[in-house]
């Protein structure tokens, strides 16, 4: 048996808490549950580990929870960490658009996926509070084939000051193992490099917090909502944003190589594609008059079908203005302020998405 | 004591296990939230031979009930798993399995009912349990649900009753925890022993063994004493069926501490009815069942700390309900807090305080029991929560019941940007709120009755007129008798529409026509291109939450660019619904319903039969609408007898199926529609498994045998061809009776391939004939497109390679499967060809 942890610190009722915070895809359910594993077989702690219930589509907002304490102690806590010792940030664009740094303190340790440096990072995300590491888990991913959670893995376990590196990898090599001896080695080295390349922000940031928003919201509650649940707000989901939901590309419409088909519209799930009466080669038709960029969620299906190459495949980040970007053109008011969100769904199984995926290692 | 080993397992995980160990004869399921885990854990297992269990993935939870009942009438040892909905919809097994007396262990990853529907954790399902003669026993914890899940076999035997092992869904279910196992599955079944069925060789039929005290069963399947299960029982022997079942229960009162104490011997662990901390001097106490017994303990010891003499009980046994016990956990109390994770309306508490006030009325000393319904819907329990119940109960003016958590509504303010708010308009917005609302008042004032009553917020004078009146009943009263509005459509003025609603003019804009040829019987289709099919206005709003890629928007989209007028939408539960319409939120900007995940097509019947109703009676405006029910190939499967029988009826309304080939919804698991040797989460590949067994249902063919005027197979790879079959689909549900259409629909999420490919991969579904794209018109059938007269026919493996669910297929090793699949494909065509060429087939 493993010898005991001493943890280096503890809340107010005795646990040491881990939280993470990611977007389904990324593979932060299965880190979970690996940290959660550490901490009971490696560890010998007490643990306890759970996602947040929901959804592990593409695309929509994951956290997930780790609890720690001595193995003497009962594990008495089951809610959700909200002060966490360990914060793991999967994906960067998730600050500012989801509360994913509530309840940092000066002691907690962020670690970022994020190709900035960790001071860079700490300006942008005006992350004043708490030891911050950045690391581009993303690229290491790719360098190593492994996937970004097993990055996040061992950057975590540098981060954290008492999670020997030889406990994670084995624990890499179990959980991997087991189902594919042949990703091992890509996995593990995916571990060591998290581990190795975590850059520490300066502890003497001075950065100005953001400002708690001072904006009132409204919402439905018992003495407002229209009985029974039902909905007299029609379309209201075009209040979503989706575009969190992208994984870094866009498709971009080159509008004089459109030809009007409407394909794109027939394979686009997304109610992206503007088409309005209009005049095409002096002839009265429905045309194309662009992208409704909040609710394409980068599928990429349009571009696929495009017979004249009017749609291309565009990396986002070379676009920070859209060419041709309409809003939804049947929308009452001028402009609505959009909520950012991802795909949501119940998947609640881990049993199938626990699996080898096609594009290498494991989710 | 046995030796045990550790695993770091959730609650689920941990209820396969302990049967994997037992090695049940039979499981019969049925795949819901949260309790679907346990299913397919054990079906991993078995794709790697680890045990024995017969896994029968039924159709429906009522029929997943019924082959457990069948099973145990034949001597099986028999397990289940199920939560919320699906408990409530095989409810009426329950009371079977126990008025005759057939033992099987049940596990319940307790869940909200709907509805609205919700997936989330509380109590709501479990005390539906709580009369029907099955014990139950709650665990509070993952260790506890393995431990009772062999507790449970060794009691239900010993009384010859059911047991339902019972613990909260999602936070005991999904929550990983180390835990203790027996190491060796041996010891497990030299703890439960063999089942002495009647029919066993060697077992005396019906005495039980007086030296063992074990028990002797029933069993259908003994022919040399061969017995009648199921009586048809009236006055004067029911009351006696029952008093033996009662005393079956006060049986199982009494065995349970021997059962315990064997337990704890055979593994360290103390078992109780229910247990307590710092209760015994505790003045005021909370009683709270699962995992918040654990919760409420830290609040405890924060109490404490202030001197307030606090405690915490809980049970684990709720039938036979503990009476007793309870009463030592709460001799000392002032006041107790029952906190119930369910309400029992109108009672004024939930099941829980009602049971505890009967536990103690007859204690001397009197207790104030207070009630607070709490944590619905999965609404989390913080140690605070605990803290503010205490407090709470601590005011002497207390109220005797109330909710705890809920949330008023209105303007609140604001934190973080991120937080969910239900979507309103930025900067001046109240200002342009009413222009808003001015511009569609005076437009939908000219509109159809679709759009009477969208406006009815600040029309007033409008809603004099009859029609209007008609269409939106309650207008009339809006702002008259309070403050606050009654009518149903007022979004207190401070969330601004975002659309109108798409009126029937709107949604005519003659993309397709359609006329019914009398001389051939034929409804003749014209039109359907897409450049045209642009200009159909969003029935469909974006926004809403399906996966990159997902099919389901896609089919829906080209459905209703078919349809023109009016359309009323239902969908049965799945992915489309739960995508579309999360709270405070719907996609839809047409009237749309959900009911149950089975029963949509006669829902509809009923939407209908009000409208031809209403018609006749002068009460609705003349003009006409296509409903239209909408399923995933999961609803079709639970969902096939009420879409046969309204179907069978002939109601005006089209049946649409988007058929993805599995309960995506729930995480994958295998449908009827799955294709075979696919990978799912409940028919994982192995060394004993090779993915799903039998073959894909043919479901177009089932409702053609129902003789309804319109059967049509659609794909997104043929799109003009779809749009016409949605617009002759509309004709024929409106004149003639039912249609049936079905569309094969990407998943890009669980066939695990890129979203970007999924037209080619649906093309080349129909490409293998896998799913031909036909229409069944009053009675004749016609291919509308056969791959093999232009060379594009392709084999199926073609096809399996490009999902990553049946890529495995294509491998050598499993060529006798995709020969047999391939055949049965080429079968199907080969028959669907004939019945092509000849008009009588």
């Amino acid at each position: 048996m493993n010898k005991t942890t001493i943890l280096p610190t503890t809340n107010e009722n005795g646990y040491f808490e881990i939280r993470l915070e990611s977007i389904g895809g990324l593979g932060a359910n299965l880190c979970g549950k690996m940290l959660g594993e550490l901490g009971a077989l490696s560890l010998a702690l007490n643990s306890l580990s759970f996602s947040s219930y929901g959804s592990e589509k593409r695309g929509s907002p994951v956290k997930a929870y780790i609890r720690w304490c001595d193995s003497e102690k009962p594990l008495r806590v089951n809610s959700p960490v909200t002060h966490p010792h360990i914060l793991g940030i999967f994906h960067e664009g998730l600050i500012g658009t989801h509360p994913v740094l509530d309840g940092v303190s000066v002691d907690t340790k962020i670690v970022l996926n994020t190709p900035l440096s960790a001071d860079e990072a700490a300006e942008k995300y005006h992350i004043s509070m708490g030891e911050l590491y950045c690391l581009d888990a993303l690229t290491i991913a790719m360098e190593s084939r492994s996937r970004i959670n097993m990055v996040m893995l061992g950057a975590i376990a540098k981060a954290s000051g008492f999670i020997p590196l030889d406990a994670t990898e084995q624990l890499c090599r179990d959980t991997i193992g087991k189902k594919y001896p042949a990703l091992i080695e890509a996995n593990l080295n995916g571990v060591r490099l998290g581990y190795e390349r975590l850059t520490r922000a300066s502890d003497e940031r001075n950065i100005e917090p953001i400002p708690a928003g001072n904006t009132e919201h409204f919402v439905w509650g018992w003495d407002n909502a229209p009985i029974g649940g039902v909905n007299p707000r029609i379309g209201s989901t075009v209040s979503n944003d989706l575009s969190p939901s992208r994984e870094g590309y866009i498709p971009l419409f080159i509008q004089e190589k459109c030809i009007n088909c409407g394909l794109c519209d027939s394979t686009c799930p997304d109610m992206v594609f503007q088409f309005a009466p209009g005049i095409y080669k002096d002839k009265e038709c429905m045309v194309n008059q662009g992208l409704d960029y909040y609710h394409c969620k980068g599928c990429l299906r349009c571009v696929e079908i495009c017979p004249t190459n009017a749609l291309v495949m565009a990396l986002e980040k070379d676009y920070p203005e859209k060419p041709y970007f309409r809003t939804n053109q049947h929308l009452l008011p001028n402009s609505i302020r959009y909520q950012k969100t991802g795909a949501n769904s119940w998947i609640t199984s881990d049993s199938y998405m626990d699996e080898k995926r096609v594009d290498g290692g494991v989710v | 004591m046995e030796e045990q080993k550790i695993m770091y397992d959730s609650g689920n995980e941990l209820a396969a296990y302990a049967a994997k160990q037992i090695n049940y004869h039979v499981m019969g399921y049925y795949p819901i939230t949260p309790s679907t885990q346990i299913a397919e854990n054990l079906d991993i297992m078995r794709a790697q031979g680890e045990h024995d269990i017969a896994l029968i993935a039924a159709e429906g939870e009522h029929s997943a009930a019924g082959i457990c009942y069948g099973a145990s009438t034949g001597g099986a040892r028999v397990f289940n798993a199920t939560s919320a909905n699906g408990l409530l919809y095989a409810l009426e097994q329950f009371p079977v399995q126990s008025g005759t007396r057939m033992p099987m262990v049940m596990n319940v990853a307790c869940r909200t009912i709907s509805g609205p529907l919700c997936i989330k954790g509380d109590h709501s399902d479990i005390m539906y349990m709580l009369n029907t003669g099955w014990i139950i026993l709650f665990a509070d914890e993952p260790q506890k649900v393995y431990d009772f899940n062999l507790l449970a076999l060794k009691l239900a035997e010993a009384v010859r009753l059911p047991v339902a092992v019972a613990f909260d869904g999602f936070f005991t279910s999904h929550q990983k925890r180390k835990c203790l196992v027996f190491a060796d599955d041996d010891v497990v079944k030299r703890y439960i022993g063999p089942k002495l069925s009647s029919d066993n060789p060697g077992t005396s039929a019906f005495a039980g063994d007086s030296t063992t005290g074990e028990n002797r069963f029933y069993s259908v399947l003994d022919l040399k004493h061969p017995v009648s299960i199921g009586s048809y029982m009236n006055e004067p022997d029911v009351i006696n069926n029952r008093y033996q079942l009662h005393l079956a229960m006060e049986e199982a009162k009494k065995k349970l501490p021997e059962l315990f104490e064997e337990y704890q011997t055979l593994s360290g662990r103390a078992l109780s009815f229910g247990e307590g901390y710092r209760h015994e001097d505790a003045d005021i106490l909370l009683f709270v069942l699962g995992s918040s017994y654990h919760t409420a303990m830290e609040a405890v010891d924060l109490l404490r700390k202030e001197g307030i003499k606090a405690g915490v009980i809980t049970l684990f046994v709720l039938r036979p309900f503990p009476v007793r016990e309870l009463r030592v956990l709460c001799h000392n109390a002032k006041t107790i807090i029952v906190a119930d994770r369910q309400d029992s309306y109108g009672a004024g508490g939930g099941n829980m305080t009602l049971e505890v006030k009967a536990a103690l009325q007859s204690l001397a000393a009197s207790v104030r029991i207070l009630s607070r319904i709490y944590g619905l819907g999965g609404k989390d329990f913080f140690v605070e929560d605990a803290v503010a119940l205490f407090r709470e109960a601590l005011l002497p003016d207390a109220k005797d019941f109330d909710y705890y958590g809920v949330t008023q509504g209105g303007t609140v303010p604001g934190g973080s940007t991120a937080q969910a708010d239900s979507g309103r308009a930025q900067g001046g917005m109240s200002a342009f709120a009413a222009s808003a609302q001015n511009t569609a008042g005076a437009q939908g004032a000219a509109d159809s009755q679709n759009a009477a009553c969208f406006d009815c917020g600040n029309a007033g004078t409008q809603n004099a007129t009859g029609a209007q009146n008609a269409a939106c009943p309650n207008c009339g009263n809006a702002g008259a008798q309070s403050a606050r509005s009654t009518d149903p459509h007022d979004l207190s003025g401070m969330q601004p529409q975002y659309f109108k609603p798409v009126t029937e003019e709107e949604s005519t804009p003659g993309i397709t026509t359609c006329t019914f040829d009398e001389t051939t019987g034929q409804m003749i289709v014209k039109g359907g291109l897409l450049k045209d099919a642009t200009g159909m206005p969003m029935r469909i709003a974006p926004g809403h939450g399906a996966c990159p890629g997902c099919g389901i928007p896609v089919n829906l989209n080209l459905l209703l660019k078919g349809i023109e007028g009016n359309v009323v939408i239902l969908f049965q539960t799945g992915c489309g619904m739960v995508v579309t319409t999360g709270y405070p939120k719907t996609a839809f900007r047409i009237p749309y319903l959900h009911n149950l995940f089975q029963n949509g097509a006669a829902t509809l019947s009923g939407v209908v039969e009000a409208f031809h109703q209403r018609q006749k009676r002068g009460e609705y405006p003349e003009g006409k609408i296509t409903f239209l029910m909408v399923s995933g190939d999961g609803g079709m499967d639970i969902g096939m007898g009420s879409a046969l029988g309204t179907a069978l009826r002939g109601h005006n309304l089209i049946l649409f199926e988007y058929d993805n080939g599995g309960y995506m919804n729930t995480g994958y698991q295998l449908s009827y529609s799955t294709p075979m040797g696919a990978r799912s989460s409940t028919s994982h590949v192995g060394k004993a498994q090779y993915g799903k067994t039998f073959f894909h249902k043919d479901t177009p063919e089932l409702m053609a045998a129902t003789h309804i005027p319109y059967v049509a197979t659609v794909a997104e790879s043929n799109p003009t061809d779809f749009i016409r079959k949605a617009a002759k689909a509309a004709a024929y549900s409106r004149e003639f009776g039912t249609a049936y259409v079905k569309a094969i629909s990407a998943c890009p999420l669980n066939w695990n391939d890129k979203p970007n490919t999924e037209r080619s991969v649906i093309a080349a579904s129909v490409d293998c004939c896998y799913f031909p794209l036909y229409e069944i018109e009053r009675g004749i059938t016609t291919l509308n497109y056969n791959p093999e007269t232009g060379n594009k026919k392709i084999p199926v493996t073609e096809w399996f390679g490009m999902m990553g669910r049946t890529k495995h297929l294509v491998k050598e090793e499993y060529k006798p499967i995709t020969e047999e699949i391939q055949a049965e494909i080429d079968r199907r065509f080969s028959r669907l060809k004939a019945r092509s060429e000849h008009p009588l087939l």
